[in-house]
């Protein structure tokens, strides 16, 4: 501290609680005996989405790969003929009274789901929904049910209770172009040495990435939602958006590799927060969704991008491992500039994203 | 020319007396920068233990320093201000209210823990890790000139108060 004239204003808020060290003391022994240090062991990626959505395809050119099944494209509109109709019969009145009231309860049910699912933040971002024995992309479930991701099947006696994005299909609804799924192509490089990273970041010159996103919709913006932290072989770029309502919405969940390679792109419909780094000792993270004191999460894969089903009862803790001295980075017009320090021999890189 | 403190804390007896070791300081930089949520303070060193204690078991390293760990005291803290921006703004609207109380009512001394969270943080970046503006202005994502309007203001309140009380 070069200037102690500021300890002057110090008060008792720099002085912890009596008991807390001890407390914290006793934490740590059990953490380090093998007691879970913030929620119960990470769970095995259990999905893999690729395989959902793409179940055949060969790998591709990352830019070129979106992760949206053929099915999912709309059909052409045709133009009803013009003309009388004739009247319904009896039995097509009464196929029509049928169909009408299976309507209302679709909607009664897909409402009743939506106010279970994790989505609280993000008015008017749909979940999925399907109807009993139904099937739905990556992995999402429904009451009393899971789809088997591999499969693509309903499996009974499943205990989630959450619908939610799956995070293949549907994605974004307020970027513009809409995120698009990519999965590995190339192999990964080598992790830069930590010691590098905790150098200084260089301030000058061109960044290690300039990383492109999309234009969001008018009003809304990344500039406060948007996050980077360094992972082995690369960096990982996470971009939700403020509406212009203040709620959060839509994650746009990037790896990009030190040689400027997009390895995987992830797209979700909620404004997902990163969780701490290390703690699942899988190398994976944990991203999540708060909600009051707890959140849904689900740990993604750095190395394919795989993720998890979603799991209530995380207690949310940010942290900002892999976000290492060296690391600097802004958002500027869209555009997610990234420092690394020199000796980190990344980049230039230009790239956008998805 | 500083000595930089390194624990091995590859054993459990190890990384208790890094903690012991390094505990005060870390809980007196998350108590600067949370003011007056203990609360706060208390999960921020709760958890940046505990994942240095995951570091260290996922096998990433071996070692710890204070200045890790106060870094990651600080990446957390800017972390948790980006991502509570709607009540940062509601702080900010009551630690206005608060100035113009402070300044005309009742007289008591400002300190640190009584200014805005941006105040405070950036009182704390500039003057307790003696970071330069320009840094501060990358980690904080906003302009240089930002960060000097909230410095000033920050040290008005503070020195206003001690002259007036001197």
């Amino acid at each position: 501290m070069r200037e102690p004239w500021v300890r002057q204003y110090f008060g008792p808020e720099a002085n912890a609680r009596p008991g807390f060290e001890d407390e914290l003391a006793d934490d740590l022994a059990a953490a380090w005996r093998g007691a879970s240090p913030g929620h119960g062991a990470p769970a095995a990626s259990s999905d893999d989405l690729w395989a959902v959505t793409r179940p055949d395809a060969p790998l591709e050119p990352v830019a070129a790969t979106p992760h949206r099944p053929a099915a999912e494209e709309p059909a052409p509109l045709q133009r009803r003929p013009v003309g009388a109709r004739p009247a319904p019969t009896g039995g097509r009145r009464g196929l029509r009274v049928g169909l009408a009231v299976a309507a209302v309860a679709a909607v009664v049910i897909a409402v009743v789901v939506r106010q279970q699912s994790d989505d609280s933040t993000t008015p008017g971002t749909p979940g999925v929904t399907a109807p009993s024995g139904g099937t739905l992309p990556g992995g999402a479930t429904v009451p009393g049910q899971t789809i088997d991701p591999s499969t693509g099947t309903a499996a009974s006696g499943g205990t989630d209770t959450t619908v939610d994005e799956s995070g293949s299909a549907q994605g974004t609804q307020y970027m513009n172009p809409a995120c698009f799924e990519t999965r590995p192509t190339t192999a990964i490089p080598a992790a830069i040495d930590s010691a590098v990273l905790e150098g200084s970041a260089a301030t000058e010159g061109e960044p290690a990435f300039r990383i492109q996103l999309p234009t969001p919709q008018e009003g809304a913006t990344f500039a406060g939602d948007t996050d980077v932290r360094v992972v082995p072989g690369g960096v990982l770029v996470k971009a939700s958006l403020t509406l212009a309502d203040g709620t959060t919405s839509d994650t746009m969940l990037s790896v990009v590799n030190n040689d400027g390679v997009v390895r995987w792109t992830r797209c979700f419909s909620n404004a997902y927060t990163i969780g701490p780094f290390g703690e699942n000792g899988d190398g994976s993270i944990t991203i999540w969704v708060a909600r009051n004191t707890t959140a849904l999460a689900r740990y993604v894969d750095l190395a394919t991008g795989n993720t998890s089903d979603l799991f209530s009862g995380y207690t949310a803790a940010t942290t900002t491992d892999g976000a290492p001295t060296g690391l600097v980075w802004s958002v500027e017009n869209n555009t997610v500039v990234i420092r690394l320090p020199e000796a980190a021999a990344v980049g230039p890189h230009t790239l956008s994203l998805p | 020319m500083s000595v930089v403190r390194e624990w091995d804390v590859s054993t459990e007896a190890g990384f208790l007396a890094c903690y012991r070791a390094t505990f005060r300081e870390i809980y007196g930089y998350a108590g600067l920068l949370s003011g007056h949520d203990r609360d706060r303070a208390e999960d921020l060193v709760h958890d940046v233990y505990l994942a240095a204690l995951a570091r260290m078991q996922s096998g990433e390293t071996t070692t710890l320093t204070y200045g890790y760990l106060r870094t990651a005291v600080r990446y957390r803290w800017i972390d948790r201000w980006r991502s509570e921006e709607r009540d940062l703004r509601r702080q900010e609207r009551t630690a206005s209210a608060e100035t113009l109380h402070d300044e005309f009512d009742d007289g008591a001394a400002v300190l640190l823990a009584d200014l805005s969270t941006r105040e405070r943080t950036v009182m704390v970046m500039r003057y307790v890790d003696d970071m330069p503006v320009s840094r501060m202005a990358e980690q904080l994502g906003v302009t240089e000139g930002a960060i000097e309007s909230v410095l000033a203001r920050a040290l008005r309140r503070l020195r206003g108060e001690e002259m007036r009380h001197a």
